[in-house]
This record gives structure tokens, sequence and C-alpha cells, in this order.
């Protein structure tokens, strides 16, 4: 503690985070703002007094004379601004004074545009509005979606001075009729992009929605329904719970995690790793539309990534109020809340049955404080495996093909790989596919920031996605909804020698 | 704590189903624990808790292993708790080691020399062929696992008494007896020093200087025990007397640097903080001082001429200091000797850091001296008070130092000016009233102003007030841009330095960066003070100042 203190007396304030306005909620930072757009400084403050005022100003790269920025708003650790339209492209100093403090500095980038949409999560729920015949707004939303020919509003900024002529709305995958796009009238920094709902769009609750204004986009997705009616939640949520959802509150799910995994030193030192646990959790509309809207439920080509962290929070219940749980297959009976299978060495060509194998499984509750005895089956599908021994062998002047039972796996099973070297490189390549493909190639030019005589190691990963995560939906004792979901994967590890 | 603890088992937990959890590295550096207090301020001797975990602390490339190299593996190991300390004993477990060269469907076993949970210690073959190889690992009968190495042909380091420290060196006697070098027992002129490391690997063309003075390497290569290096070096004539005197150790084209303690007569050194002989014994022996550390910084930021302000602060922590903390001070600072700037590239470096068990453990706390309520920092022009510093916190801190606030550059006054300056004690139980005085320089400032434009086809030269500045002082200097960044260390008494063009192209036209120049005192010169505590035992005071301008940079 005391060194803590010390070091943060010694660091004194810390580099603002800056962010586009409309990715507040989100929890998204960028050192990109759009000209004219509504920005937000995060900055540490040092002193008890309350701040109330704050200036703004940029300061390009070849220039001496800070450009003022128009302050939108002032509070504790934020101050809202506008970044001067004029501000020349490129490099600049954000400088921002807070009430009486010193003033600080940081480095942003200043583009054309950068749109983003004011939303919740990272990607959704956006809060946009459907406008009905009497010009009264309804928040989009699981119970309240839009409908064929209602006009939609969706809130953002970053679009510059973009004519409304390049920008372009698709939902479900149906060019939309954009009404307006443009400043918001009286609001600073803020774009509206209006648009009507065309015949032909698809139904669901969470129908992808594309804005794209010249050779950018910004995707998300809106619930649509062609009565107006609540949509059909992929989860079979109720409509109580999705109003719940809706009006921001989170619904008790319990999440049953079944892993099972290879990891093969070599053909003759291979094992079983498996597990089955339940977690108590609190999901919101973005916990839960996240399941059917980010990766990795798209396919990714292969491409070199920069290690990285996401992070979430969620809350979490204890889910031994649901009883003494188990799930249970045909051969197999793992009990919950945490069940680890003994394992041990064998080898690859002859891996001791899984636990957690392809095929029907019963979840069951004798019962509990909070739900009575309950049950659902649910299908997994088998075990991935790659085909071939281990070590692998991966030839770096050519495209390599790794293949694995594809054929145990349904469409919605999505399979990423990584394939990492060792310390200096650090290199890690990383590819989706959908795991029925069975197959994908690791293009020679990829393979090639390997180096050669190395080792590394490759690792493959299957998972359920979207609709093909089972599911099932209980009442509990006080009435609030419990949602169920199996959360399934399985992995094989193999050492790699490049050559 | 907690949070970072369950991020490390999650992570442990992810690891699982991508098999990299181990991690290899020279046992030279390996540093079993690091410990951090839960509860912070207890009363003295009271009882506190403590937990850690196993982390290389060192900046060492991991995962780089040579033939014959005695090696740490550390992976991930289960919570081990204690009720009450000692430190928890490391419990026994069954280990299995296997090393597959690349290209190789072969395995060769390893000799595991300890093995503990959460580290293992094994020695590399020393006919391991080079390049990429897996470590196949099996615990206590669980499923193989594996992380890969990368096999060289060596990697040498020296144990220390501490990272980066001073190496645990011998003067070899008669009969097979051998002494320890340390502060009360210095090497001599003529004397063969054994110093022990490991990772020299087979062959290895070797030099030495100690002092700055050729010395000959008489013996360095493998040890009669399993995986260790052994080096003899003669302590040559003509190197100067000292407790840090710089030691290099040059094997193929690579350099370690060390220091030892070197005298003509053998007689104990002259302590550069003129620590008693008894004091050094006690340092020698593993023992600690109670040491107080004044921290003096001065920071000044200025994004324009107009548009500048300085951040200042003053604070003195209370702690016990060892023979490597002590030594910590007088490891020679790499590239003093002149200007030298080079390209860091951005997102390689750092170490890994490795768990090796998780730790709870009950400890007494060991007490710190009592000062008294205030600490006085007074020159003729300022008093700074720094308090809360009574037992048991030993942290005490200025509340009366202004807060930043903006000026412009060319007007920016300092609560911590240069000169003359007076340490007072208001008294405590273990320390009456008492005072020392010391000097310290100008804070630095760089000419010129705000923002500093850089042009990018020309070498760019960077001046400040250098001649503020003693021989102890050091610059550290750093233009980061958005992709770049390059890093220069000078003596600040130079007042100028070079940044080459070639460095600066590395950075895009028309972008912005930051150009911070860091000043700190080192060795020597740091002012220091001693007093004998009312218990007979020895309280040293050093005074640490730090000051740094950092200002907006334009690239052309």
């Amino acid at each position: 503690m005391r060194a803590l203190v010390c070091l943060l007396l010694i660091v004194g304030i810390s580099p603002a985070q800056v962010q586009n306005a409309a990715d507040v909620n989100a929890g998204v930072y960028t050192t990109v703002l759009a000209q004219g757009s509504l920005a937000v400084i995060n900055y540490s403050q040092v002193t008890s007094t309350p701040v109330l005022s704050a200036t703004v100003s940029l300061l390009s790269a070849n220039s001496t004379t800070p450009v003022p920025a128009q302050v939108t708003g002032v509070k504790p650790f934020t101050i809202s601004f506008v970044v001067p339209v004029g501000t020349p492209l490129g490099d600049a100093q954000l400088i921002y004074k807070p009430g009486s403090q010193a003033t600080q500095w940081t480095r942003v980038t200043i583009v054309p545009a950068n749109l983003s949409l004011f939303r919740t999560g990272s990607s959704g729920p956006l809060l946009a509005q459907n406008i009905n015949p009497d010009g009264t707004p309804v928040l989009n939303g699981l119970t309240s979606p839009a409908q064929p020919g209602q006009p939609i509003v969706l809130w953002g900024t970053g679009l510059g001075v973009t004519p409304q002529s390049a920008i372009q709305v698709a939902l479900g995958g149906v060019a939309q009729t954009v009404l307006y796009a443009g400043a918001a009238p009286g609001q600073a920094g803020l774009n509206q992009i209006n648009f009507q709902i065309a015949p032909g769009t698809p139904d669901g609750c969470y129908v992808p929605l594309t804005v794209t204004y010249f050779s950018q986009s910004f995707t998300s997705y809106l619930s649509k329904t062609s009565d107006g009616l609540p949509c059909h939640h992929p989860f079979q949520l109720s409509v109580a719970a999705m109003k719940l959802l809706d009006s921001g509150t989170s619904i008790q799910t319990g999440e049953i995690a079944l892993t099972t995994g290879i990891q093969a030193p070599s053909s003759d030192r291979a094992s079983r790793q498996e597990s089955a646990q339940v977690l108590g959790l609190y999901l919101n509309a973005t916990n839960i539309a996240n399941y059917f809207t980010v990766p990795p439920s798209a396919a990714q080509p292969c491409s070199s990534l920069t290690n990285g962290l996401s992070a979430g929070s969620l809350g979490g219940f204890d889910p031994s109020t649901l009883g003494a749980m188990k799930v249970q297959s045909a051969i197999s009976t793992l009990t919950l809340p945490w069940t680890q299978p003994p394992q041990t060495d064998s080898t690859l060509s002859s891996l001791p049955p899984p636990a957690i194998s392809g095929g029907n499984w019963t979840w069951s509750t004798a019962g509990g404080a909070n739900l009575q005895a309950s049950s659902f089956t649910f299908v997994l599908p088998p075990p991935v495996q790659i085909a071939g021994n281990s070590p692998l062998t991966l030839n770096r002047s050519q495209n390599q093909t790794i293949a694995w039972n594809g054929s145990g796996f349904d469409s919605s099973a999505m399979l990423r790989l990584s394939l990492s070297g060792q310390y200096p490189g650090l290199s890690v390549l990383t590819c989706s596919v959908p795991a029925q493909a069975g197959s994908l190639i690791l293009p020679a030019n990829l393979l090639a920031q390997f180096n050669s005589g190395s080792t590394g190691s490759l690792s493959v990963s299957v998972s359920e996605t979207g609709s093909g995560i089972p599911y099932a939906q209980f009442n509990q004792v006080n009435g609030s909804p419990l949602l169920m979901i199996v959360s399934w994967s399985s992995t094989d590890a193999r050492p790699v020698d490049f050559q | 704590m907690k949070v970072l603890r369950i991020a490390i088992l999650l992570c442990t937990l992810a690891g699982i189903s991508f098999a990299q959890v181990g991690n290899v590295l020279n046992a030279a550096l390996y540093q079993p624990t690091n410990l951090e207090v839960l509860n912070g301020v207890v009363a003295n001797g009271a009882v506190e808790v403590i937990e850690g975990f196993g982390f290389v602390s060192t900046i060492a490339p991991a995962n780089i292993v040579a033939p014959r190299m005695l090696a740490v593996l550390t992976y991930a190991a289960p919570e081990i708790i204690a009720s009450l300390g000692p430190f928890p004993p490391a419990a026994s477990v069954a280990a299995t080691l296997f090393l597959r060269p690349v290209g190789s469907n072969s395995v060769i076993p390893l000799t595991v020399t300890n093995a503990v949970s959460g580290a293992i210690t094994f020695v590399v073959p020393s006919n391991f062929p080079l390049g990429g190889a897996e470590l196949l690992y099996q615990i206590d009968n669980q499923p193989t696992q594996w992380t890969n190495v990368n096999v060289v042909q060596s990697s040498f380091e020296f144990f220390r008494i501490s990272p980066g420290g001073p190496a645990i060196a011998q003067v070899p006697g008669e009969e097979g007896s051998s002494g320890d070098v340390g502060l009360a027992t210095p090497a001599q002129p003529g004397q063969t020093l054994l110093l022990s490391g490991s990772g020299l690997g087979n062959g290895s063309t070797v030099s030495a200087t100690i002092g700055g003075v050729t010395a000959t390497v008489t013996y360095a290569g493998a040890y009669p025990a399993l995986g260790l290096d052994e080096v003899l070096l003669q302590v040559p004539s003509g190197v100067p007397d000292g407790c840090y005197v710089p030691v290099t150790f040059t094997y193929n084209k690579t350099t370690v640097t060390t220091t030892i303690s070197k005298t003509s007569d053998g007689s104990p050194c002259k302590h550069p903080w003129q620590l008693s002989v008894n004091d050094m014994k006690t340092l020698d022996s593993g023992g600690t001082l109670a040491s107080g550390v004044v921290n003096l910084s001065s920071q000044l930021n200025a994004v324009t001429s107009t548009i500048a302000s300085r951040n200042e602060s003053a604070n003195m922590s209370l702690s016990q200091i060892g023979a490597g903390g002590i030594a910590s001070y007088f490891t020679p600072a790499p590239a003093v000797s002149g200007p030298s700037c080079s390209t860091v590239t951005l997102g390689t470096a750092g170490s890994i850091p490795a768990v090796n068990g998780i730790f709870s453990v009950l400890q007494p706390i060991p007490a710190l001296p009592d000062l008294g309520s205030t600490i006085t920092l007074k020159s003729p022009t300022t008093s700074i008070t720094l308090t809360g510093g009574e037992a048991p916190s030993g942290y005490y801190f200025s509340q009366n130092l202004p807060q930043p606030a903006d000026g412009s550059l060319d007007n920016l006054p300092t609560s911590i000016p240069s000169g003359k300056w007076t340490w007072q004690s208001s008294g405590g139980k273990d320390l009456p009233a008492s005072s020392f005085g010391f000097t310290l320089p100008a804070p630095i400032q760089l000419n010129g102003n705000a923002p500093i434009s850089m042009r990018r086809d020309q070498d760019q030269t960077i001046t400040w007030n250098g001649a503020a500045f003693d021989a102890g002082a050091t610059v550290h200097i750093n233009l980061s841009g958005t992709a770049a960044l390059v890093t220069c260390t000078v003596p600040a008494g130079t007042g100028t330095v070079t940044i080459p063009a070639a460095l600066l192209s590395g950075f895009a036209a028309n972008t912005i960066g930051t150009l911070t120049v860091n000043l700190n005192e080192s060795g020597s010169f740091l002012p220091h003070a001693q007093f004998q505590l009312q218990n007979g035992s020895t309280l040293l005071v050093v005074v640490s100042f730090s000051s740094n301008d950092s200002r907006a940079a334009a690239f052309q």
C-alpha cells in the first residue's frame, strides 16, 4: 500500500484516455477523432476541489497556435467537447485544462470521418428510435421492434462533412432508404441518420445493420418484425423476459460450461482434459445479444494477431440456489457446480473416450431455494480432433492444410485456430472457419513470419454460436425468469516444428 | 491483489487449452517469490497477511537456454497456504522432463536437480542441438505438458546477491577453503576470484575487465556441479579500490556486468555512504539496516511556451535495506561514458512473468524506527513539511507543496530549488531530534520553446542546463512518436545530446510526439547521512532527487 501511494504521488497525473462520445457506454477508447465530432476526455483529477469548467484546444503538428474547441459538458473525470471542423487532418496534441488544474495534453489523430453510433454495448443494442405515425419516438428493442415502412432514427457522431449521398444503410442485407444523414439540429457534434424500413427486410431480434460512408462502415443490429409485435428470440425468451432486458434489467442465467480438450506434446504422450461447471450470471441485453452478434460467429481469414485481451463484467449469483445439478449422457454423469474427470497420459491414437462426448445430454436439478426440480435435454457435437500425429510439421514455404473431424459439426459450430511461435518472434496467427468445413489452409505468406528450425504450438478450438447454443428457460420460485444455456467448447493443442 | 490473483487463476485455466503454461529461464536469474502486503498498515511487530506468487522479476529473455545450462521451469502450481510465517516451504513434487529438438520424434530425458511445486530446476544436456525445441514436463503423474524453448550456443548470467546486483564472489584459499568477497572482505590485487554462473555453453571466447583494467580469465567453463559454470578472474594491479568496482565479463560477443568489492590490502572498503565496518559486516552476512529514502521530484510539462506547469512532490519512506538494495544505487548505468541513442522496438520488450504457486502467509513485520511526527526539509527559500510517517506507517509525505498550475515556460517557479538544504527530524522514541545538510542540483530544463520542432532528415541536438549537474547525474532521453521510440543516456553535465537523423527517420513526417528528459542522481553523489538509533543500530538516510522536462514535439 505504501509503495502504491508513493508510486501514485511520483507518477502524478496519468495520461488521459479519449473516446468518441458514442462509444462511452461501450467502453471503447480511441486516438482517432473526426472533424466536427463529439468526443470525451477521461482525465485524472488531482485535487479535491470540484471541477466545474474546462478548456480544450487542439494543436496540429505544424502549428504553434492551439485551436480552441467547444466544451459541451464537464463532469468529474470527464470533459465532453466538439472537435473543431477546421482542425487540420493528421496528428494533433489534444490540450485540456480541467478547472484550475494544470494543463495536460495527449496525442490524437484527426480524420475526416470516423462514425460511431450511440449504443449500450460493444456492438449494440443501438439507442435507435422507431418513429410512430404520430411522430412519437419509441426506443428500438426486443419488445418494440421496427416495422416495415417505419422511419428509424440512428444517433451518432463522427460523420464529419460526409454528404448524405455518400451514406448507405443496409438492414438484414436489404438496402434502406436514407431520409436524412448529417448534423443533428441543435445538437453540437451529434449526427442523425434517418431511414425508412424497406420492404423485404427480414425479421429478427438481431437484424444486422450496416451504415456505409465512403469506404468505411459501422455495423450493429436492430430488432425488426413485420407486425411490430415482440421479436421471436433465438433463446425463446418470453415477452416478459425481453421487457426486462429492454428496460435495462439483467436476467438470471445459468451457464453450463462444458470443456473437452486434447493436449498432445507427442504422439505417445497425449491426454484428454475435461471439465464441467455451472456459473450463475446476470446477463443484460448486451450480454445476451453478444451470443448472436459478435465474432467468432463469423468466419475470419487467417491473419497475424496483435496480442490483446478483451474484458467484460458480468454480475453473478450463487448457482447452488438452483439445487443439486448434474448433466448426464448415456455414458457419463457429471455433477455440478464443478467436475473434472481424471486426466492421464496415453497415446494419441488410443486416448480414453471423452466424458463429454457427442450425443444427447440432459441437465437436471433436484430443485433448490429458487427453482423447483427441472430438466432439459440438449445435443452436443463430438470433441474436435486434428488429423495426424504430434508434433505437427509445417513447411513455411508452402500453403499448409490443417484437417480435423469436420463432419461431426453443425453449421453453428465455429472453429478458431491459433498458431504461435516462440520468443522472440511472438508471432501469432489466427483463423476462424465453420467447424464442419473440416480443414483450412494456412497461407505460406503468413507462415513465413515464423523462424525456420523453430518450434511453436497450434491449437484449434470449436464452440457453438448463436442459435446453435443449447438453451432453456424456466420460471423461478419468485416468478422471475431463469435462462439456462450450454457453453460447450472443445480444443486440440499440439507442438509444431517449422521447416 | 485479489483481482490480480483471480486474473492469474483465470489465465491459468485458459492456459489449459493452449498448453503454453510454463516458462524457462537461466537458474541464475530466477527469483523465487514476489510478496505483497495485503492489509497495509499494521502495528509494529504485529502479524500481517502477506500474499505472493512466484514471479520472474528480472527483465530477461524467457525460454532461451544453452547446452549445459542450469535452468528453471516455472509453471502454474496449486495454492500453498501457511497459517503462520515464515515463508511457506515449497512442496516437493515428482517431475519428469524431456527435451525434443525440432525435426525429431524422439525425446531426450533431462536431469532434474530440484523439484518443488511451481519450479523445476534441470540441466540442459551438453550435446543438445541448437535451435527450436520443446520442453515436455510431467508433474506428479499429471498429463504431460510442454513449452517451446530456443537452444542457443550460450546465454550466461552470474548468480548475484540480488537482481542486477553484485555477483556472489569467493576467493579460493589453500586446501579447498574459500572466503566470501564482501564489503568487509574485499578482493585484493593478485587474488583469484571465483564467480559462479550458468549458460556458457560448450566453449566460449571470454575476456574480462575489473575496474576498467583487463583481468586474466584463468578459467571459464563447467563447474563440477551439474549445470553450473565457474569463472576464475585474477584481480590485476592498478584496479582502483572501491566497494562497487565494475566487472565486465564478455563471452563470445555478449557482455555481462557486475560489481565486486576490492581494496589494495584486503581491509574493508571505504563505503561511499561511509557505512561502518560493523554495518558492512551486517550487510555481508545477509542482514539489513534501517533506511529512510527521501524522494524529491520536480516535473516540468510544456505543450506550448505559454502553457506549461511544474509538478513537484516530496516524501520519505522508512524501510529495511540489505546489501543488494544498497548496491543497486551503485550499479553502473549503461552507456554513461558518452552519448548513446538507440531505437526501442515497440511491443517486443520485457520479461514474461511466470505463475509459480500462490502463497498466503502470516508473518511478523519488521519494526520501523520511530523518528517522530515531522520531517522538515529546509532551504533558504523553502520549507517542506513531511508528516504521517509515525509508526507503524513509515511513510512521510508533504501537504504543503503547491499544486501544479499553468504558467509560461520561461517563468515556472520551483519549490525544490538548487542549493543548500537541511533535513530535520522532530524526534521520536528511536531517534532524538536530528538533522543533516545536503545540496541539491537545479531541476533539469531543456533549452528552447515548446513544442519542439524535430527535423527527421538531419541530426538534431537537444540541450539543457547541464552546468548545474555533477558527475553522478545521468540524463535519460525518451523521444516517442506514434510508432517509434528513441532513447538516449548521457551524463547530465554534458548538457547536450545529438539524436542521429538515422534514428529520427523512424518517425513519420508531420506527426507529433513527446520529448522527455529525466535526470537522476546515483551512487556516491546521492546525499546521505547516518544516525545511531536508541538501540545502537544504524539508520541510513538517502536523498533521491529526480527531475524531468517533458515537451510536445513535432516531426518535420
